[in-house]
């Protein structure tokens, strides 16, 4: 190489026409812009400085690869269909044509389309962020709010026109019209769905009373769908201060909202129907607890009436006389009883009484025999009397108790009166009891005074009891001979004397024989 | 009673009710008592029959318009046949 000393001007007019900046540029435009390869390319790079101009709607990037850039752009017309907004850092095939900016002179390829590059990088991102959440406690059961039974102001956010919130109305008005919907339209998918969706639970979180609103789109590819995994609309959604329902695309399809929400539908119509009710099955149950209610009442005043007809017809009601019969029953017995021991026992003392009246060989013991006999008689007398009064009483009171019971038919006042004759029964019970112990002891004195009367104590006196050969007791001189062995019998010794002689009717003087 | 049962809302009066049936089905309850709470049931059913059958869906579009809320009845035709064709189900 040899250094330049001049420019040969002559020779470079000789070999090249000379262009304005302005020619040439239209030139090279014409040549790429007419070119059938650079008319319609897809290009695989990775986003840098986005930049979206918010009013206009225009987008501008640049595409990148390893080791070179590309200029992109993309218009509100051609941007409008885009499933997503476009961002940094973003690996994207772009679809357009390869144009030339003039004013730059630059080259750059005009988009009229853009997806992910693949799939699996969406995928990705979707659980990274899942992850993040969740790490961050968004999808925890207890930030879940409770969805109201019986609403009366639904919001719904739903695509204008769209068939889902077609559905939710139909479904709604068949269920449970009892209710005000709230629709805000609202951009479910593309580069406007995350700023409309935000937007749109705001406006029906400031409504008063709003008391649960659907947050739905119909079914749709993953990127149709992508709206609802972003984070600004995710977290717009977990921070709904109304209960949000979502019902996003198709039973399958499971976005990040989903997990946010208070409640997960598998479509728009499945969050419709948690939403409301159903009205025919509520009518239907209100019949139920009803027609249960009259049932229950009318049983129970069959049954109220069938106790009555049963206290009517009770045997102490008809016949009051019978809660006490048994007692009086009781009562005779008892009197009957009494007698009986009573003649029982005075027959005791009457076989007694004969065996010593038998045995008694004097008159004068007999005599005191007798009157015991009379007293004890006298007793048992008094005895009988005692009972036959003390028994009146008690029927009288029985009586003063049957016609109380007369008088006051309700069963309570039998029971109570019937009490106090059971106790006026213990107590008679009581002093019969008394009275017999007191009479047996009176009876056993009776005894006593008896056996000091007996012949052996007799003896002890110095009184002697005579009795024949056969042991027999002699109490009349006539019944013996003269010659005849008699045994006298003394005090703890006996005498075996021969008649002599006899004498009959000592004191009366009537008869004599020796 | 009457004034109490309009004062309740739906939900509060349908718990009233099943409250009520369920004591009633109890039965132990004075007969008093207990046609005074199947008066009570009765009235919470006319009450909660009324709120279902007279209401008739509302529908109300929300917007914003330059900043500003808008509500602005929605109408929009219900029939069964009707039916989109589009995304949903």
């Amino acid at each position: 190489m040899s250094p330049i000393t001049s420019i040969n001007l002559d020779n470079f007019m000789e070999t090249e026409r000379i262009y304005s900046v302005n020619e040439i540029t239209r030139m090279i435009k014409s040549v790429i812009e007419d070119s059938d390869q650079l008319r319609d390319v897809g290009v695989r790079g990775e986003i840098t400085n986005f930049y979206f101009q918010q009013n206009r709607g225009h987008m501008y990037f640049d595409l990148k690869s390893k080791d070179s850039k590309i200029k992109c752009v993309s218009f509100r017309g051609m941007n409008r269909n885009f499933k997503f907004m476009p961002a940094n850092g973003m690996k994207v095939i772009v679809r357009g044509y390869v144009t030339i900016y003039e004013v730059r002179g630059e080259y750059q390829i005009m988009v009229k389309d853009i997806r992910h590059d693949g799939v699996g990088n969406l995928h990705e991102e979707y659980e990274k962020l899942k992850a993040k959440l969740k790490a961050e406690g968004l999808f925890d059961e207890e930030n879940k709010l409770p969805i109201p039974l019986y609403p009366k102001k639904i919001g719904i956010a739903s695509g204008a026109e769209s068939a889902a919130l077609h559905d939710i109305l139909k479904i709604i008005n068949r269920r449970y019209p009892c209710v005000e919907l709230f629709v805000v339209p609202t951009i479910v998918q593309g580069i406007y769905a995350k700023a409309s969706i935000i937007s749109s639970l705001e406006m029906l979180n400031s409504l008063d009373d709003l008391d649960v609103i659907i947050l739905a789109r119909g079914g749709g590819s993953l990127e149709d769908l992508w709206a609802f995994n972003l984070e600004p609309v995710i977290r717009s959604v977990f921070n709904s201060r109304v209960p949000v329902i979502t019902g996003i695309g198709h039973q399958t399809d499971f976005t990040l909202c989903d997990f946010v929400s208070d409640r997960r539908a598998p479509t728009p119509s499945t969050a419709a129907e948690m939403a409301v009710p159903d009205r025919s099955q509520l009518l239907k149950r209100i019949n139920e607890l009803e027609r249960a209610a009259v049932h229950t009442v009318k049983n129970t005043l069959e049954k109220r009436k069938f106790h009555l007809d049963s206290l009517k017809d009770h045997i102490l009601l008809r016949d009051p006389v019978r809660l006490i019969s048994a007692r009086m029953q009781h009562h005779d017995e008892m009197d009957s009883r009494l007698k009986r021991t009573g003649s029982l026992m005075l027959q005791g003392y009457k076989v007694r009484l004969k065996a010593y009246d038998r045995s008694a060989a004097f008159k004068r013991p007999m005599d005191n025999i007798r009157k015991l006999k009379g007293s004890l008689a006298q007793l048992f007398f008094e005895l009988d009397i005692y009972f036959k009064n003390r028994f009146t009483a008690s029927r009288d009171m029985c009586s003063l108790y049957t016609s109380a019971v007369y008088r006051n038919s309700p069963v309570e006042m039998i029971l109570r009166l019937g009490e106090r004759v059971q106790l006026n029964d213990k107590r008679l019970q009581k002093n019969i009891t008394h009275f017999i112990k007191f009479r047996q002891k009176m009876v056993e004195n009776g005894s006593v005074l008896l056996s000091s009367l007996s012949p052996e104590r007799i003896l002890d006196r110095g009184y002697a009891l005579v009795l024949d050969s056969e042991g027999r007791v002699i109490s009349d001189a006539e019944r013996t001979n003269i010659g005849d062995i008699i045994e006298v019998r003394l005090r703890r010794s006996r005498l075996r004397s021969v008649v002599k002689d006899k004498e009959i009717d000592i004191h009366g003087g009537r008869d004599r024989k020796t | 009673m009457a004034e109490e049962i309009e004062k309740l809302s739906f939900e509060e009066a349908m718990s009233e009710m099943e409250k009520t049936v369920k004591s009633l089905e109890e039965g132990d309850l004075s007969l008093e008592d207990s046609l005074k709470k199947f008066e009570y049931g009765i009235g919470l059913s006319r009450h909660l029959h009324g709120k279902l059958k007279s209401a008739e869906l509302r529908i109300n579009e929300l917007v914003k318009e330059s900043g500003e809320l808008v509500e602005r009845p929605l109408d929009i035709s219900l029939t069964e046949e009707d039916t989109g064709d589009e995304g949903s189900q």
